[in-house]
């Protein structure tokens, strides 16, 4: 199969894409990598009227890091964040999720506003952004907004975005000195699509677990953060039957969905067991 | 619904293209029918199997997963490209020696992907060598001896800058 027609346009300037983005109408989308949308539009499973190339907008492809947080404009690929030897010291986590995305061809080409514009549930993006608590830039003809993680992951491949709106970047606050983050993942194959995503954040202080949480991503409609009594963790020092209480836990408060390859129960199983190695990761490098 | 022709300028193993195409074409077909650089292969069509990946401006990406109006201005780099004439890439001679294939039909995708790594660090580890071998999909070989092959086309391109 191959994509159907669809109108093409190719803007040089912000104001000129919100424009055209406006004006081709709600069944219009910006392209940014193309790596989610290209192929969703050859098994014609998405057919947009009209493409807004985002290509010669190089203001959005940039990754600065200042007062404690991280901004990253959308257009900036996952081979740039692997590559960035400024995140690598200042917020470590971007290009270690960054490496574990596809195959080096994709992430040449993949940005992380396009990840988290597409909202798959199986990405990593939408997780770490929920976890690390950032937001994203939305611009349109309209003006412009931010909208907190919470609020812009609604759903399988839904977000808060409006049909006229550009996902122009990205602000995550660096976890403090005394937190630590840990992402673990399982996927079957290097590469593939998540089938479980467990990102855990603790905070330290002298020696006892002050603060903890923890982010489930790729089971079900939009990553979560499940509702659980952290008591056995917090106000101590960690340990395992701490951190194996938490994960009972969690198993009933998430509601991973089936697919042909694992069913819920499955990836719930997996879901518990990336649980149980993000928080353990977490606690064993506590500052 | 209309989408009227570009007229587009692609540079293909250093010759210069200017064509019109439809944006909905993948730059896997145009480079392929259009420009009859049929090196390039096409297997999955979706950007999982990696037997489509061309360099883009130095850079490793999967044919199938852009569109050719994408590419406009952009220097492409396919299997074609490797060869000097009669001359063959190191990687090419390797893979030759070391039995790196059996029916070719992923040959150009590991060709393209591990000459853009070798393009990108010059001195690749063996770890980074397998890193880049799951990239794409081969059916024939069991990877092995595609393995053997770059660890020798990087030893004797090792040798060369050392001369």
């Amino acid at each position: 199969m191959r994509p159907a027609s669809f109108e093409y346009v190719a803007p040089r300037t912000l104001p000129e894409a919100c424009r055209l983005l406006a004006e081709l109408g709600p069944d219009a989308r910006p392209l940014a990598g193309g790596q989610s949308l290209i192929p969703a539009m050859t098994l014609r499973v998405a057919n947009p009227s009209a493409l807004v190339d985002l290509r010669h907008l190089d203001e959005l492809r940039s990754i600065a890091v200042r007062d404690g947080i991280v901004s990253i404009g959308a257009r900036t690929t996952h081979s740039d964040l692997m590559r960035s030897a400024s995140l690598q010291k200042a917020l470590p986590l971007l290009p270690e999720v960054a490496r574990q995305i596809g195959h080096a061809a994709v992430r040449n080409r993949g940005t992380l506003g396009g990840s988290l514009a597409n909202a798959d549930p199986a990405s990593e993006w939408p997780a770490v952004l929920l976890a690390l608590g950032g937001r994203v830039k939305a611009v349109s003809q309209r003006g412009e907004r931010w909208i907190d993680a919470e609020d812009f992951l609604q759903g399988v491949f839904t977000t808060a975005l409006a049909p006229d709106e550009i996902l122009t970047g990205v602000e995550l606050p660096v976890p403090g000195p005394q937190e630590r983050v840990c992402f673990k993942e399982y996927a079957r194959q290097t590469g593939a699509f998540a089938v479980a995503i467990a990102i855990a954040r603790v905070e330290f202080e002298g020696g006892r677990v002050s603060r903890a949480g923890l982010v489930i991503g790729a089971c079900g409609a939009r990553p979560v953060a499940p509702e659980v009594d952290w008591s056995p963790l917090v106000g101590s020092a960690p340990s395992d039957a701490a951190i194996d209480r938490i994960v009972a836990e969690v198993g009933d408060a998430i509601e991973p969905h089936g697919d042909p390859h694992f069913s819920s129960e499955d990836r719930r199983q997996i879901a518990l067991t990336m649980a149980r190695r993000a928080l353990t990761g977490a606690v064993r490098h506590q500052p | 619904m209309t989408s009227s022709p570009c007229t587009i300028s692609l540079t293909v193993n250093g010759e210069r293209h200017d064509i019109q195409v439809e944006p909905r074409r993948l730059l896997a077909d145009v480079l392929r029918e259009d420009l009859g650089y049929t090196g390039t292969h096409l297997s999955c069509e979706i950007g999982v199997c990696g037997v489509c990946t061309i360099l883009v401006d130095g850079e490793a990406a999967r044919s199938c997963l852009m569109f050719a109006v994408q590419a406009d201005g952009a220097e492409i780099t396919t299997v074609e490209g490797l060869a000097d004439g009669e001359t063959l890439h190191p990687l090419q001679e390797a893979f030759w020696e070391h039995h790196a294939l059996q029916c070719g039909f992923c040959t150009p995708g590991f060709l393209i992907t591990l000459h853009g790594l070798f393009e990108r660090t010059a001195d690749p580890s063996d770890e980074e060598i397998r890193e880049a071998l799951d990239d794409v999909l081969c059916r024939c070989t069991g990877y092995q001896n595609i393995a053997k092959a770059t660890f020798a086309a990087r030893d004797k391109l090792r040798l060369r800058v050392k001369a």
